[in-house]
């Protein structure tokens, strides 16, 4: 029974941050429709310039992760600048396209910069420690993690939901033009977009750091743990991502606590099957907007 | 207060749409643009709003002038902040966004929140249906509700002009007489000119001052509304009256001389 416990309240620790890095897919496909398979190297980028800070000058965990999201916003202003601007108004396709390309760029800077060696993030800077109860042991990576994405999620869905900015930033996504002819700047919404976008990158790879250390496979770990909950919960649904988040974390975590020894790998392949049936059942995911269609 | 000289608009640097289109609106006036498929009515609309550059279209001859300065380089949001504020053909609209968010998209450049409020309030004023569809999901409201709720929206930018493109399209006759007399008591209690793109002559010429025909890119014949009603080519080639009794090989080929005298 502990057992099972313990792997669903790990499964809902790891899921909130999975949904966190799905987040941050979610708000550049909100505003701007491009969906970014940069956005783990974008991820990857956070957690090393943030090991930068906390490993080499031994700065602490609370200063270094807001610096850290600060430089990536940055560098996803420059993304936007030299790749996206230039395509606005191209087709979605095209726009995916040049994400790729855009990982791979990313991925020769990170590479050039850092090298192949891990980074492991000091443990005992953060603001909340372990927790024991009873048998059950949560480590202050997934406790803070999962704080972190909640507040964030609740963040992101107030301000797309209710502030002007935010709704003007979606309505931009449903039709620039028309966002423009009622006086919305549409190149500095697109600008905020990926600032923020990069940002909950950045934040979600310094949490994945945490749960092992930060190295060069984290991009593509990274992506390939986000995807599945952003399909799951719906590509334009902050509430979606969490939830969804919560639930493949959990499906994982329990596929490692009970098959893993019989079956090694599982865990990795949960997460894919239950993309999969959720593509086959439900194509706009939990709460994802359907395509609107008029007879 | 808008005035457009001998408009040209170049599509994609090739495709020449626009061969010299001229009108005004005074203020608070109202005027229809007419003209069949393809004659350039809407592409001459996205040429005051801004919205032609975004569409690869350049003017490339000829000025658009609001209030004695010339716009026709200006942004797009530049212009919507001036007090031009375009009504798309085909009832476009945030899909996705609740009615009042499309409202409140609309009043995106007022100020203050108050003013925002004060705007709404008048919207639901005129359109009383809207105010019974606050939370509804846009996308799904039917195309009479849709076209008010876009008028609506255009009337939150605190408009000096809307131009409305074919807010007739697709929508039952009973409905069509209700917006174009709200449209109607817009202009007259608010003070906003109106730009009206028809392909409803009759509907159109009830409710405007003045028209306009264009054809092929050109205007190419203008006058008051009451006149243009009672024109023989208007009457023929756009309200799809005759002259009943006459001879039809006698009809035709007065129709294709008036008709080449028009496209020359």
């Amino acid at each position: 029974m502990d057992v099972l416990i313990q792997a669903i309240l790990d499964g809902v620790c790891v899921g909130a941050i999975y949904g966190l890095g799905a987040m941050g897919l979610v708000v550049i496909q909100k505003s701007s429709g491009v969906f970014n398979l940069a956005q783990g190297m974008l991820m990857m980028l956070g957690g090393f310039i943030a090991a930068t800070m906390a490993v080499k000058m031994n700065l602490p965990m609370w200063l270094v992760t807001p610096l850290c999201m600060i430089a990536t916003a940055l560098v996803g202003l420059i993304v936007n600048f030299l790749v996206m601007r230039p395509l606005a108004g191209e087709s979605a396709f095209t726009q995916l396209m040049a994400t790729i390309g855009l990982l791979s760029i990313l991925y020769g800077i990170i590479m050039a910069i850092w090298g192949t060696l891990p980074y492991i993030y000091p443990s005992d800077i953060m603001p909340l420690g372990d927790l024991e109860i009873g048998d059950i042991l949560l480590s202050s990576a997934y406790i803070n993690g999962f704080i972190i994405a909640v507040i964030a999620c609740i963040v992101l869905t107030l301000y797309y939901q209710k502030s002007k900015e935010g709704t003007a930033m979606r309505a931009t996504s449903e039709d620039e033009e028309l966002a423009a002819s009622v006086g919305i700047r549409v190149t500095k919404v697109l600008k905020l977009t990926w600032m923020i976008g990069a940002a909950c990158a950045a934040l979600s790879g310094v949490l994945f750091g945490m749960l092992g250390s930060v190295n060069y496979m984290l991009g593509e770990i990274g992506l390939m743990a986000i995807i599945p909950v952003l399909v799951f919960g719906g590509l334009e649904s902050f509430v979606g991502a969490l939830l969804a988040g919560f639930i493949v974390g959990i499906a994982t975590m329990i596929a490692g606590a009970y098959l893993e020894v019989t079956l090694p790998g599982v865990m990795n392949v949960v997460p894919l099957v239950i993309m999969l049936v959720v593509l086959i059942f439900k194509p706009y995911g939990l709460f994802g907007e359907e395509r609107i269609e008029r007879i | 207060m808008l005035v457009i000289q001998n408009l040209e608009v170049v599509y994609s640097d090739v495709i020449w749409v626009l061969k010299g289109v001229s009108l005004e609106v005074p203020e608070k006036g109202m005027v229809c643009l007419l003209g069949s498929n393809g004659a350039g009515k809407s592409t001459t609309l996205k040429a005051v709003s801004g919205v032609l550059k975004l569409e690869w279209g350049k003017v490339t001859g000829g000025f658009i002038e609001f209030e004695g300065q010339r716009i026709q380089t200006w942004k797009t949001q530049d212009i919507a902040q001036a007090g031009i504020i375009q009504c798309f053909e085909g009832r476009r609209l945030f899909e996705h966004l609740t009615t009042e968010e499309n409202l409140r998209m609309g009043g995106y450049l007022l100020p203050s929140g108050a003013e925002l409020k004060q705007r709404l309030d008048m919207v639901y004023h005129y359109f009383p249906r809207l105010p019974l569809l606050t939370n509804r999901i846009s996308g799904y409201l039917s195309g009479g509700e849709q076209q008010m709720m876009v008028i609506g929206r255009a009337l939150m930018a605190r408009p000096k002009i809307m131009l409305l493109d074919e807010p007739s399209l697709g929508l039952a006759p009973l409905l069509v007489a209700e917006i174009f007399k709200i449209v109607q008591n817009i202009n007259r209690e608010e003070h906003v000119g109106v730009l009206l793109v028809e392909q409803n002559t009759k509907a159109a010429l009830a409710i405007t001052n003045y028209g306009y025909v264009m054809e092929n890119g050109r205007t190419v014949l203008e006058g008051e509304a009451d006149k243009l009603k009672t024109n023989e080519d208007v009457k023929e080639f756009y309200l799809g009256l005759t002259q009943i009794g006459q001879r039809k090989s006698f009809r035709d080929s007065k129709f294709y001389k008036r008709r080449k005298r028009w496209l020359a």
